[in-house]
């Protein structure tokens, strides 16, 4: 099996990307994903077997309490590709692998511009403990009961 | 830019004028258990057989 990872930078890539949800939930956040990405605010990173594309992520850079972040915005895998590890990924699942490639563009860019945390808000409860557990997170929760997950690059 | 699913809908969320304590600053810059995951992350995407078509 051959994975591909490519991107998509200043443009719409909704059609692309909202048939690979199942639920009306996940298409509202790939419409506000696709939308951010043509505004060039997020460029969405996807990776792909053929021409089925498998999981993507956007991502961003914002400054949070003036610390510069490179931020999670979306991160998606088709539900048929969650729960397998890929050899070819060095045994990760495809969720896994798309966050390490955050980090190695994170700690890309930190040389490049000056970049000090990943910043991430989890898609619910599971998902945090995902990722407090097994990426060490550290989360943070707002007045306004806002989770968001910190890592230092 | 972060977005949010509240009441139905997705919506956008500025989090750049959250303020974060001092304490848990320190906390995520000295976090020794994320710098082996960092590492870990490099490794993989350097093993991982996978062309970057960009």
């Amino acid at each position: 099996m051959l994975f591909k990872v490519d991107k998509f930078v200043s443009e719409n890539p909704f059609l692309k990307l909202i048939k690979l949800a199942n639920y009306d939930r996940n298409r509202q956040f790939i419409k506000e994903l696709c939308k951010s990405c043509s505004k060039k605010d997020t460029v969405i990173y996807y990776l792909y077997i053929g021409e089925e594309i498998c999981g993507f992520v956007g991502i961003s850079v914002n400054k949070i309490d003036n610390i510069p972040c490179l931020q999670v915005d979306y991160i998606y895998v088709k539900e048929e590709y969650r729960k397998s590890e890929f050899e070819e990924l060095n045994q990760k699942r495809i969720s896994e692998f798309l966050i390490f490639l955050c980090m190695e563009i994170g700690k890309d860019l930190q040389s490049k511009i000056g970049l000090r945390w990943l910043a991430l808000i989890p898609d619910n409860n599971e998902l945090e403990v995902f990722y407090i557990e097994y990426f060490k997170f550290t989360k943070y929760k707002t007045k306004n009961n806002i989770h968001i997950l910190f890592i230092s690059l | 830019m972060a977005f949010i699913y509240k009441n139905g809908k997705v919506e956008d969320l500025n989090i750049s004028d959250i303020k974060l304590p001092k304490y848990l600053i320190k906390k995520i810059d000295n976090n020794i258990e994320a710098k082996k995951i960092l590492i870990e992350a490099s490794e993989t995407i350097k093993k991982a057989k996978v062309v970057y078509a960009f």
